[in-house]
């Protein structure tokens, strides 16, 4: 953590709103992406972000700089978007964003875009929300932190409060089923054209 | 297709190597590895594969504007909860500068006095809503639709948080669903209700002013054309082949016209000649999207001239 960042959560915890407002913003949309990343539908998502951010900002004093502010928030986010989906789960009603496509909400569509393309894409990330929704809740986070956002392992063993070697587990397990998945749409890569990460 | 059940070999190890997780001498292990096993190689294939249909990157990317509206709903949140805050802090020092046989009075009264209202309070804890005033809706956190009953369920939050549930004719419903169309801090709950509208048929949607007016404006000013594209849409369950407004007219024709975005355009010709418009006006609707560079606008305008069997002279089309 930067000497600025250590003093805006200083700042933040005696009780300075716009220092706490002013770390949110270095990482809001990370944070936004990673709870729709796990939610899969961008108002659920936009629901968890700021239940996370809200619930970040009454628990500020227990942030005791062990780990980075940034790993902390994630995690609250992350814990918030878990919760959530487990509500939604149990509760009877089912919510409009299961039942519909929302792949459009936030995005621009692109004005070159004909409707054929965008019927490509749309059914694309049909596909790639159904591989994700047969993963459990810890595999998918796993998952989409890593695969999505690049998170080291002990990252997310730090984010999820987890071990390590827990976390390679879910994350072998979730990748075994997404690439078995996939698999069937992706193009045939040919050895020779193969690469280390 | 190789034989993978003859190869023993971890498969973790892949998998970690191609996410970057194992250190340079286990890299260099698996590398010799994927150069001597054949079925190693082609699981390997299949992972860098992957990345085609589903790319390492956050697959949203909001825009400026809607991280505008989502930092401007949070910190109103945050504000509000700050003044929860030090109300609460207020209100205890007030309340420990009392008495102490003055506290247990209180207390008792508070709990007589809970009891006897808690008898008579509100079912669902819903808070009515007297007019269709949404003045006292502070904001809404969530709209659902229950399938089986069509009954539209809203969760909003005014002095505490409160539901209400009922069909679409119900004027409480009708109010909190105009309130998440006009409110534009929060585009996701906006989104919410419009797609809300889209799910419903028709013939279920009774027209109305207010629903109609909180679309357009969505469809003339919000700056996400894939919500305006979802309001439009909604446009069609509100309407439902009923006369458009002139206003809401004119607007869907400066799409048509103007709209560089061609789901914009297919969607606003649907409305409009869904709708009953005047007869000017659809000709003069359909020798714009006769020409338009998209196929299926031309396609669409095609299939409306057919289905009018020529009862308007090509020559108004050219």
């Amino acid at each position: 953590m930067n000497s600025s960042e250590t003093e805006l959560v200083q700042a933040a915890q005696g009780g300075d709103t716009l220092a706490f407002e002013e770390l949110i913003r270095r990482y809001e949309r990370r944070l936004l992406q990673v709870a729709h990343g796990i939610m899969g539908n961008m108002q659920d998502a936009y629901d968890a972000y700021q239940d996370g951010i809200i619930r970040a900002y009454t628990k500020l004093d227990s942030f005791r700089f062990e780990s980075s502010f940034g790993t902390w928030l994630t995690r609250i986010v992350i814990n918030q978007s878990l919760n959530l989906k487990k509500k939604l789960r149990w509760s009877s009603r089912l919510s409009l964003d299961t039942l519909m496509s929302d792949k459009m909400e936030f995005e621009e569509i692109s004005h070159a875009e004909q409707p054929d393309e965008l019927m490509v894409r749309t059914e694309l990330s049909a596909t790639i929300q159904m591989s994700l929704d047969n993963l459990s809740d810890r595999e998918r986070t796993v998952f989409v932190l890593k695969h999505q956002h690049g998170y080291k392992l002990r990252e997310i063993a730090v984010m999820l409060e987890c071990a390590e070697g827990t976390i390679k587990n879910y994350m072998f397990r979730a990748t075994q089923k997404m690439r078995k998945a996939l698999g069937a749409h992706a193009p045939v890569t040919s050895a020779s054209t193969l690469g280390s990460d | 297709m190789l034989n993978s059940s003859s190869c023993k070999h971890d498969k973790k190890d892949l998998v970690f190597h191609y996410y970057g997780e194992l250190n340079q001498a286990e890299t260099a292990l698996v590398d010799l590895r994927l150069q001597s096993c054949p079925a190693c190689e082609e699981y390997y294939a299949g992972l860098v594969s992957m990345e085609s249909v589903f790319p390492r990157t956050p697959s949203v990317e909001p825009d400026e504007s809607v991280m505008a509206a989502i930092r401007a709903a949070t910190t109103r949140r945050l504000r509000e909860r700050e003044g929860q805050r030090s109300h609460g802090i207020a209100r205890r020092s007030i309340i420990w500068s009392v008495p102490a046989w003055a506290r247990v009075s209180l207390a008792t009264a508070v709990v007589v006095l809970a009891f006897v209202g808690g008898r008579y309070s509100m079912g669902d804890g819903a808070v009515p809503l007297s007019g269709g005033n949404d003045s006292m809706i502070a904001d809404i956190s969530n709209i659902l639709f229950d399938v089986e009953t069509g009954e539209v369920h809203v969760e909003y939050r005014s002095i505490g948080t409160s539901s209400v549930r009922g069909s679409l004719d119900d004027q409480n419903i009708r109010t909190l669903l105009n309130h998440a169309l006009t409110n534009t801090d929060n585009p996701a709950t906006r989104l919410r209700a419009v797609k809300m509208l889209n799910m419903l048929e028709p013939e279920v949607v009774r027209p109305d002013n207010e629903l109609v007016s909180a679309l357009g404006v969505i469809i003339r000013d919000d700056p996400n054309d894939g919500m305006k594209l979802q309001a439009i849409s909604a446009l069609r369950k509100v309407y439902g082949g009923a006369k458009l407004g002139s206003e809401l007219r004119d607007l869907l024709m400066q799409i048509l016209d103007t709209s560089p975005n061609s789901a914009l355009r297919i969607e606003a010709l649907k409305v409009l000649t869904e709708s009953e418009l005047a007869r000017q006006d659809l000709t003069r609707v359909l020798a714009r999207a006769s020409r338009d560079n998209n196929s299926f606008v031309r396609f669409r305008a095609r299939t409306v001239m057919n289905d009018l069997d020529g009862t308007i002279p090509l020559e108004q089309l050219n």
